[in-house]
Order: C-alpha cells, then sequence, then structure tokens
C-alpha cells in the first residue's frame, strides 16, 4: 500500500524547494554580513532583498549582559553593537580618529563645554565606545574623568577597536551607575548619561530619586546631559522628560535628526543660553572638529511649548513605580 | 474533594506569591545596589537557600504533625512579613546600604536579611501538603508530584502575572503587599480547613464516647 499518494510526494517536494529558495538566499546574506565574500546566492538575495550594509564583524562576545559584536562597514567604519543588527552604540572612523560620527555623541560632545572650562571633573554614565570621553581627554588634560560602566567587558573593547584610552586621570568604575552615584560624594562639572538601549531600560537610571542625586552631585553651574534614544516608546519618553524636567526646570531637549534620539541637557540653576563668550569658546575648542556645529545643534532645540505638550498627563518616575519596561 | 482542592488551591497560591515576591524584591534593591547580575545572583540565591532550609524543616514537621493548624501557624510568618514589607522593609535597606559594604556583599547581606526568613515558612509548606496529600491517598509518588506541579504551576502564574502585568499597573510597594495578601488567603484557607478538622476529631470523640 502506498503511504503517499503522488499528489502528496509533489505538494511535499514543491514545499521543499520554495523553502530552498528562500532561505539559501536569506542564508547568504547572513554570511555575506559575517564574510564579506560573494556568491551567486549572495548576489541573487541582493539584487531581490533590500540592501543591507555588509560588515566585517571583526570581534564578537557574550558578555555578562550583551553579546557584544564590533562590526566594520563597507566604508571601514566601526560600530560597536550589542545586540545582532540592532542600533550601533557608538560609531568611529579609524582613518579619521577624532571624528565624531553619530549624531547623539556629536550633541554632547558640544554639550559637555558648556560646563566649567576647563571642567575639573567629568562624570560618564555608560562608556559604550568612549567619543566623548577621547574628546573631552583631548582637549583637556587635566580633567579627571570618571565612568561608571556595568559591563567588565567594555573598557577593553573601547581600548581595542574604538581608539580608547586610559590614564592616570580616567576611573573607570565597573558596576551599576545607581550604586555610585548614590554613594559617591563627587562633584562634577558635567555629567553625561548614556545608558540605555534597546532591550535594557534600567528603571533605576529612570527615575526622579536618581535624578536628583545627580542634581545633588553636580557643581552649581554644572551640566548634565543624558542621551535617551528613540525606542518607538512615546509614553517611556514621555515619562522621562516630565522625570527630568520635575528635578531639572532648567530642562532643554534636542532632537536628533530623524527623531533618533532625545538629548536631555540642563545646566543647574541655569536657563539653557549661551553667551557670546562660551559660544566663542566652543566654537574654537571644535575647530578641529567641523562636524561639530554649535548653531545646527541649538536649531535642534525641541520649543518649550512642544514639551509642554509631550509632558502633559505623563508619570514621574520613581523608585517605587518605574514600569519602563513595560510601557510603549 | 473539598480538601484535596483546599490544598492545591494553597499550593498554586504559595507558588504564586514566592515568585511574584522575588520578581518585586530584585526592585527593591536595585535603587540601591543596582540591578547588576549581582544582585540578582544574591536575591535568587538566597530565596533558594531559603526554600531549601524550608524543605528540610517542613519535612520534619510534617513527620510529627501536619494538620491545617500547624499549616496556618507556619503561612502566618510570610504573609504577616511580607504584607508588612513597606513598613519596615526600605528602613532596612537603608540602614544596611549605609553600612557601605562592598556592592556583593551588602547586595547578598540585604537579601539575606529581608528574605531568608519569609522563605524558609514559604518551603516548609510544600512537604506538609505532601504529607497531608499523601496520607489521603496513600500514593506518595504521585502526591509529591502532584503538589509540587501545581504549585510550579502557581510559580510560572506568579512569574508571568507580575513581570508582565502587576508592574505595570501598581507601585513595587503595593506589588508587595498584594503578594503578602494572597499568603494571607491561603493563612485562611487553613485556618478554615484546621477548624473543619478539629470539628471533625470532636465528633469522633463524641462517637467514641457514645460507643
Amino acid at each position: 500500500m502506498c503511504i503517499l499518494s503522488i499528489k502528496s510526494a509533489k505538494r511535499i517536494l514543491l514545499f521543499l524547494a520554495l523553502s530552498l529558495f528562500i532561505s539559501l538566499p536569506c542564508e547568504a546574506v547572513e554570511q555575506n554580513v559575517k564574510s564579506g565574500s560573494s556568491s551567486f546566492w549572495e548576489d541573487f538575495a541582493n539584487f531581490f532583498l533590500p540592501h543591507v550594509e555588509k560588515r566585517n564583524v571583526l570581534f564578537e562576545k557574550q558578555t555578562q549582559y550583551f553579546l557584544v559584536t564590533v562590526e566594520e562597514g563597507e566604508n571601514g567604519w566601526r560600530h560597536l553593537v550589542f545586540k545582532p543588527r540592532k542600533g550601533a552604540q557608538g560609531i568611529w572612523n579609524p582613518a579619521a580618529p577624532d571624528e565624531i560620527i553619530t549624531s547623539s555623541c556629536k550633541n554632547m560632545a558640544v554639550f559637555v563645554q558648556m560646563a566649567n572650562l576647563p571642567p575639573k571633573r567629568v562624570l560618564f554614565i555608560g562608556l559604550g565606545s568612549g567619543i566623548v570621553p577621547r574628546f573631552v581627554r583631548k582637549h583637556f588634560s587635566e580633567t579627571i574623568i570618571d565612568i561608571a560602566e556595568i559591563d567588565g567587558e567594555i573598557p577593553g573593547i573601547a581600548e581595542k577597536y574604538f581608539g580608547f584610552k586610559t590614564d592616570a586621570r580616567t576611573n573607570i568604575i565597573i558596576g551599576d551607575a545607581r550604586d555610585y552615584i548614590n554613594r559617591t560624594q563627587e562633584k562634577y562639572d558635567a555629567i553625561i548619561i548614556d545608558a540605555y538601549n534597546a532591550d535594557c531600560i534600567p528603571f533605576q537610571l529612570t527615575t526622579e530619586e536618581f535624578y536628583r542625586k545627580v542634581r545633588r552631585a553636580l557643581v552649581d553651574d554644572g551640566i548634565m546631559n543624558v542621551n535617551v534614544a528613540n525606542l518607538g516608546k512615546p509614553k517611556f519618553i514621555a515619562g522621562e522628560l516630565k522625570t527630568v524636567k520635575t528635578v531639572f526646570p532648567e530642562l532643554a531637549v534636542f532632537v536628533c535628526s530623524g527623531q533618533t534620539n532625545y538629548m536631555l541637557f540642563a545646566q543647574k540653576n541655569r536657563q539653557f543660553n549661551i553667551s557670546e563668550q562660551k559660544e566663542r569658546e566652543i566654537t574654537e575648542l571644535c575647530r578641529q572638529n567641523p562636524e561639530l556645529n554649535l548653531t545646527e545643534i541649538i536649531a535642534t532645540r525641541m520649543p518649550e511649548d512642544e514639551l509642554h505638550e509631550i509632558v502633559y498627563g505623563a508619570n514621574v518616575f520613581t523608585d517605587d513605580f518605574a514600569p519602563v519596561e513595560t510601557m510603549k | 474533594m473539598v480538601k484535596k482542592i483546599n490544598l492545591y488551591a494553597i499550593a498554586f497560591m504559595s507558588g504564586f506569591a514566592a515568585m511574584g515576591y522575588e520578581i518585586l524584591a530584585v526592585r527593591v534593591l536595585s535603587p540601591y545596589y543596582g540591578s547588576s547580575i549581582y544582585v540578582w545572583g544574591a536575591v535568587i540565591s538566597v530565596i533558594l537557600a531559603g526554600l531549601s532550609v524550608g524543605y528540610a524543616v517542613g519535612g520534619r514537621i510534617a513527620d510529627r504533625n501536619s494538620s491545617m493548624t500547624i499549616l496556618a501557624r507556619l503561612i502566618m510568618v510570610p504573609a504577616f512579613s511580607i504584607v508588612m514589607f513597606p513598613v519596615y522593609g526600605y528602613g532596612v535597606c537603608k540602614l544596611i546600604y549605609s553600612l557601605e559594604f562592598d556592592s556583593r556583599a551588602g547586595a547578598l547581606l540585604l537579601a539575606t536579611v529581608l528574605f531568608l526568613v519569609p522563605y524558609i515558612f514559604i518551603g516548609a509548606l510544600l512537604p506538609m501538603l505532601v504529607e497531608r496529600r499523601a496520607s489521603a491517598s496513600h500514593k506518595i509518588g504521585s502526591s509529591a508530584g502532584d503538589v509540587y506541579a501545581v504549585s510550579t504551576a502557581g510559580s510560572i502564574t506568579g512569574t508571568l502575572f507580575t513581570s508582565f502585568f502587576l508592574i505595570a499597573w501598581i507601585s513595587v510597594s503595593k506589588g508587595i503587599v498584594v503578594m503578602g495578601l494572597v499568603f494571607v488567603i491561603c493563612w485562611w484557607l487553613c485556618w478554615i480547613g484546621g477548624r473543619c478538622e478539629r470539628a471533625g476529631q470532636r465528633e469522633s470523640l463524641l462517637t467514641d464516647k457514645n460507643i
């Protein structure tokens, strides 16, 4: 007795052929990302499927917290990625090591100069690829830089692949930044916070209590800058803006191009204002970085009425209630 | 049949509240020590240690007396301590954090002080429930399997419900009170069961006297 009819056998064969037809190109694209070589199926895939930038994976490691990859794009730029095929945490061009590429880093590099110059002490929460600490160290050799980073592998990766350098005045504190900010007695001229990624928003770094401790850790006219990536969660963004504004009434929000990031800037006890002298200082410092354009960055400021509209009705996050993981 | 449902209800709810409390426990510690892998490790290991000790102690208690009255007394400890957590818990957090231990040691110490004892008593419940079930059915293997299966089903439900929904609906402190109230309901079920048991014992004593 035949177990399979001829009709069923034909259907099974057709299904297998279709599966092969679809899966081989996808596999080819994935291999392409890894190897950079090309074959018939890869060219076939690239013709029919949306173009995916080819990146070589220079380094890959499962750390305690992330699957970290360092990927090199077609133009030689290096991307620090915390989850395969997700947005880069940092981008660096080895051929132009002082160039700052991403809009969020440009914003942070410019606004760190709003602090008293030269800053005595700067705190970075989240190291990433170390682009902005590198910029600070390049221009201010005497500044003490403290970096709170939860993942012990990241500093080594930043040093090896992104031109980040440590020195006697750079202190890397491995651990949760909330613990550090709770305990520290230091006063900072600038606190730069860049600690969220697509899969992990640590709630204890989003709350009113946290930002009160940040404010306490700033000198009288110290500056704070927070990078809040646009993860497609408008309620979270609204809550975060309201929380920060509750603690820092001086808040000014800047929106990076394409609304990829919201940069939350505040100078303690001063409304956002750039004096002529400060403008001259910043322009002079950025002379070697033509990509840092103060005028362009200021133009991205969110109008106050738009900010009020966003935060209206939003909840302030507290240590007791900050459901950031479930917010959309 | 009612006794069986009662027993499984207690197993399910205790599993539910035990895991819900664990999820919320990390959120209690996070504003102090962060949410690093060490904090998770400290909380999970302390809770497992409590359950482990509880299983051993509960088994020995069950060998002597697995009445509903004793069960009710055991459940009173986690019920009371978890419901009252907002009163003492955050004060204990601030006190231990102020001792400025290393983050790992501090998280472990804080988790031990806050969670070890309630979880010992939570762990003691399961052997008691297994003993009661086995006494009724005379089947030790399936009694143990069924009680643990129902309790684990409660744990799964508690984990998903707390992390997917409860955290989004109410604050951490209120969520902990909710978990405490679940243990209070368990205590109430044991108390009712205990009253029925005592009533049944009095009735059989009277019957013996009449004979």
